[in-house]
């Protein structure tokens, strides 16, 4: 099949040398009947030229019908995979909502309890001064109260660092509760 | 117009037993103490004028003297408008060479701009004979630059009167630095709302160049005889140094006073805290930053204060047991 450009150039030039040979002899009649022949010879491989175009034809169909059906199939497993995909996102998407509907459930819950904690730290440290103070370990009193404000007013110091990084409103929200915690010590100590 | 608020930060510093707690406590209309009891870390005292525009609070840091449990802690030497170096006029050379040792350098390092004064304590036992002998030592030592001031606790002699020149010379530097109108005249006010004139801040200050012991008796005797005060005849009693708390059995000390010192002190403590974040509340915001550094350093140093008042109570508790 490689050759048949090859063949039809051959062809073409056979019969452009056919025809000045014909006209060569149009006077021979002899040599009218060799070209003839040549011609009926020439008409022939004409034939198998066309057979050949033909297979070739269908060759090509073919194998463009297989390229198609491969990218069709290809198609179907890209279209697959993205439909599992999406699938997956869509399974996923809902978990994560889960998630965060129950990370949000457990900030509020947080957020309760630790206004929840803050009032108890408070009730603490009210009942736990004067608890100490009950107990009248004698003479001990005013060194367990200092040992208590010591480790308070560590936590005051190490909260203070943070409140420059605070914006105005929350860091007079911070420095409220410092004074509070100093306010509540202050009265039990002077009292 | 708006009442401002003047904060004064006043230390005193000097060896131990110079008398600085006597004196801060007859200042502030406490009994003189009648037997030495060493202070413990620091100890904040307040006295507070109230004028018809400003109101100014002097804030007293008595700082104790004795070196071997007292380590120095910046919070005394820091942010200070006013120094008052105490000495011994009954121990001058010990007490002016610890002045110079310790104080002075921890004071020019710290707090460069503070006022300072040079206050000599226990006048009442000055006797005429020797006052010739301390001017010259005090002039050998070349303390020079400060005002020097005679006082005695425990007469209250001038007591008063030094305290009124520390705020007078405060204010007169605030109306001098600052362009606020505001403080126009306070100085003025202040002396007359305490009934001083300031003839009487200047006669406190003692020419140590050009004075004789004669003027210099002069000037403090006649107003021991003024206030009528009865001096016992005892005998002056010399202090010892303690070198260690856990050894104050040694000593003729009531460790009981020791521990109830140690927890006023404390008190006080805890509301110059209270005092200090509210001062933190007011600041305007661009002072912000500057401020809560300022804050966080004292707040650091009285910390360090709090542990060592709590220490020290517990190694008096040690030499409990060990007795
Ligand atoms: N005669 C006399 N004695 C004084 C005077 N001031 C203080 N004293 C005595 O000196 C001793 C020490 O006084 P303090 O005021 O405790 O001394 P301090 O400088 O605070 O000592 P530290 O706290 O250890 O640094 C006490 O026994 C006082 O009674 C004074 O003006 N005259
Ligand atoms: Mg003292």
């Amino acid at each position: 099949m490689k050759n048949v450009p090859k063949t039809l150039h051959n062809l073409a030039d056979q019969y452009e040398k056919t025809m000045s040979k014909m006209n060569l002899v149009k006077s021979n009649n002899k040599a009218i009947q060799n070209l003839m022949e040549q011609v009926s010879n020439l008409e022939g491989e004409m034939k198998f030229v066309k057979q050949e175009m033909t297979s070739l034809r269908g060759d090509l169909l073919s194998s463009q019908e297989r390229i198609e059906q491969t990218i069709r199939t290809q198609e179907e497993i890209i279209m697959d995979m993205i439909n599992k995909f999406n699938e997956e996102l869509l399974q996923h998407k809902s978990s994560m909502k889960e998630d965060i509907e129950i990370l949000k459930t457990q900030q509020d819950v947080l957020k309760i309890s630790y206004t929840i904690n803050e009032k108890k730290f408070m009730d603490k440290v009210n009942s736990s001064i004067s608890r100490i103070i009950n107990k009248q370990v004698e003479g001990k009193e005013n060194e367990i109260l200092m040992k208590i404000w010591m480790s308070e007013f560590k936590e005051i110091i190490r909260d203070f660092e943070k409140l420059k990084k605070f914006r105005p409103k929350e860091f007079s929200v911070r420095l409220n509760e410092i004074s509070d915690i100093i306010d509540i010590f202050k009265q039990k100590i002077l009292s | 117009m708006l009442v401002s608020e003047i904060n004064i930060k006043l230390t005193i510093l000097g060896q131990w037993g110079v008398g600085k707690t006597s004196m801060v406590n007859t200042f502030v209309g406490k009994d003189f103490p009648s037997m030495y009891i060493p202070t413990i870390g620091s100890n904040i005292a307040r006295k507070e004028y109230r004028l018809k525009d400003n109101h100014i609070r002097l804030n007293i840091w008595d700082i104790g003297g004795q070196r071997s449990f007292n380590p120095l802690n910046p919070v005394f030497f820091s942010n200070l408008d006013s120094a008052l170096l105490l000495f011994d006029l009954n121990n001058p050379k010990e007490s002016l060479q610890e002045i110079i040792d310790t104080y002075l350098k921890n004071l020019s390092k710290h707090s460069p701009e503070c006022i300072m004064y040079l206050v000599g304590n226990k006048s009442d036992l000055l006797k005429p004979e020797d006052s010739e002998i301390l001017l010259n030592i005090i002039r050998k030592y070349q303390i020079q630059g400060f005002p020097i001031v005679f006082v005695s606790a425990k007469t209250q002699d001038n007591i008063t009167e030094l305290f009124t020149l520390v705020i007078f010379d405060f204010l007169k530097k605030l109306e001098e630095s600052g362009n606020k109108t505001q403080f126009q005249g306070i100085s003025k006010d202040f002396l007359n709302s305490v009934g001083k004139s300031e003839e009487d801040l200047n006669d406190l200050i003692i020419n140590i160049d050009e004075i004789d012991s004669n003027t210099l008796h002069k000037k403090i005797t006649p107003k021991i005889i003024k206030k009528n005060i009865k001096l016992t005849e005892k005998e002056y009693i010399p202090l010892k140094e303690i070198k260690d708390l856990k050894q104050i059995r040694a000593f003729d000390i009531d460790k009981n006073k020791i521990k109830e010192n140690i927890f006023s002190a404390f008190k006080n403590n805890l509301v110059a805290i209270s005092e200090l974040i509210l001062e933190l509340k007011k600041t305007p915001i661009n002072s912000l930053i500057d401020n809560i550094d300022k804050t966080l350093d004292d707040l650091s140093n009285l910390n360090k204060d709090f542990e060592l008042k709590l220490d020290s109570i517990l190694e008096l508790e040690k030499s409990d047991k060990n007795n």
